[in-house]
């Protein structure tokens, strides 16, 4: 073999394991699409909530208008991480939150109008997520009163992803269960931690909401398309927590 | 009506979100499968410019039976969720704990761990005896590369399918929409398969050009077997989740 084979021989194995190495790049590409499209961990955005599930405080936007369906799922969505690895993220979805998503709350069984309705997202990647149903122990706590659940179930998933829906009432004795005075509500959820080692099996897992959360009272025909310029006036009042661009349905 | 540009959004939003490791996997997966046939077809002589060209578009062909593979389970499980919405659940294969499809997966794995271990002559491995089938060998490497993206797909559908399925059935859960469920699953699938046809063809390029790994070829042969053997036995026993908490752990928790 020539110095000029050995080195031509040299530069191709150098071309070829550079080309391996973009190969496995490429190959793994797909795990970047995250730095670029924003849809929270797994699947739905969720709040600037810390692991004790604590939301910051926000203040209501009745009136804001050209909101995107991602703020206002920002703005009502809450995550507790808890101390084990199953995490917990809640959505208060209202009339507003089903209209804008174009989800019918008829076919999803509940009644926003009538009552607060929660859609409950519990994920781990490490061992199993509890296979019961945990709503019927859900409890609405509004300032310290606790409500138990007109309905509940289990939608979708199991094993490691599970999504479930639970609904309490807006009234109860006749009176409102929230009104003008209302500081905090949190969404309590019992069971979570039962595949989890060294957490009792009761320990809750409790989301809050500073009351009202931001646009909460929007009406649907105020969530605007995504090319608006929402969040830039949400930040002028103070009332959108970091909000980033989205790719999903708006 | 279906709006494309918003199914490719949601697509590309449950795929920015859903790093399960299950997908990590898939890719690990689709190298080994890859790697075995392709390597050992690039011994061949390769090197002649008319056998480089028929051994690109060979090992194309190759990914792109697995891609399509993989793809069926996506389009047609997405078309069962936009078609059933939240009765999926009555569905054995995403009850939650469905074992059964892990193991059928498992056993079909280790068949497709023999098979490759018999086309690149893999030492010892290859002495196990397998039925021949009197087929051409290009197409036949392309029939088990589709069974070997499909099975490994359907294996990882009682756990994958919960990540996916809970945000999908949030989209179109409520409405029957089969057409939509299948066609946002179908862009899902895309994203992960045009990056592993892309390094297909980078794939393609290397391989002719490492001399030692084509004389090594039977060891990587043997690896690659191996590999999805292990896959399989994995299955068998109904542990696929064990070996996603693994990588889990070993990416984010090490």
């Amino acid at each position: 073999m020539t110095t000029n084979d050995t080195e031509r021989s040299g530069r191709q194995k150098v071309k070829a394991v550079v080309l391996v190495a973009l190969a496995v790049a490429a190959g793994f590409s797909w795990l970047g699409l995250g730095a670029f499209v924003d849809a929270g961990p797994e699947g739905f955005a969720v709040s600037g909530a810390g692991s004790d599930g604590q939301a910051p405080a926000a203040n209501a936007n009745e009136t804001a208008s050209n909101v995107t369906l991602d703020e206002l799922r920002e703005a009502l969505s809450r995550t507790n991480r808890g101390e084990s690895k199953n995490s917990m993220t809640a959505i208060w979805a209202t009339e507003a939150y089903f209209a804008a998503s174009d989800i019918s709350a008829e076919k999803f069984r509940v009644s926003p109008a009538d009552n607060h309705v929660f859609i409950v997202f519990m994920n781990t990647h490490t061992g199993a997520l509890p296979d019961m149903d945990w709503t019927n122990d859900a409890r609405l706590r509004v300032d310290g009163t606790a409500y138990e659940p007109t309905d509940g179930y289990t939608r979708a998933g199991g094993f490691h992803h599970m999504v479930a829906v639970v609904q309490f009432p807006k009234t109860a004795g006749g009176e409102s269960v929230m009104d003008d005075g209302t500081e905090n509500v949190t969404l309590r959820v019992v069971g979570i931690e039962r595949t989890v080692e060294d957490v009792p099996d009761d320990a809750p897992r409790d989301v809050s909401w500073a009351y009202p959360p931001a646009y909460y009272g929007i009406s649907a025909d105020q969530i605007a398309s995504e090319d608006c310029n929402c969040t830039e006036a949400a930040e002028a009042d103070g009332t959108a927590s970091a909000v980033a661009p989205v790719a999903e349905v708006a | 009506m279906v709006d494309i540009a918003t199914l490719v959004a949601v697509s590309m939003g449950l795929l920015a979100s859903t790093m399960t490791p299950c997908l990590v996997q898939l890719v690990f997966f689709y190298f080994a499968a890859i790697s075995g046939v392709s390597v050992s077809e690039a011994q061949e002589g390769a090197l002649d410019p008319t056998e480089l060209k028929r051994y690109r578009r060979k090992l194309l062909k190759l990914t792109g039976g697995f891609s399509l593979g993989v793809l069926v389970v996506f389009v047609v499980s997405g078309a069962l969720v936009g078609w059933f919405g939240s009765e999926i659940r009555s569905i054995p294969l995403w009850s939650g704990h469905a074992i059964w499809a892990q193991r059928v997966a498992g056993l079909a794995l280790v068949g497709v761990g023999l098979w490759m271990a018999q086309v690149t002559r893999a030492p010892v491995v290859c002495k196990v005896p397998f039925p021949t089938l009197r087929r051409d060998p290009e197409e036949m490497s392309t029939v088990a590369l589709f069974g070997a993206g499909f099975v490994f797909m359907f294996g990882c559908a009682t756990c994958f399918s919960g990540a996916i399925f809970a945000s999908l059935l949030v989209y179109i859960g409520a409405t029957t929409a089969p057409l939509q469920g299948a066609l946002i699953m179908l862009f899902f699938g895309l994203g992960v398969v045009v990056p592993l046809l892309v390094a297909s063809a980078l794939l393609s390029r290397a391989y002719p050009y490492l001399a030692k790994t084509q004389r090594a070829a039977k060891y990587i042969g043997l690896a690659s077997s191996l590999f999805i053997i292990g896959f399989g036995v994995v299955g068998l026993l109904g542990q696929f989740h064990t070996l996603s908490d693994l990588v889990w752990n070993l990416a984010f928790n090490w």
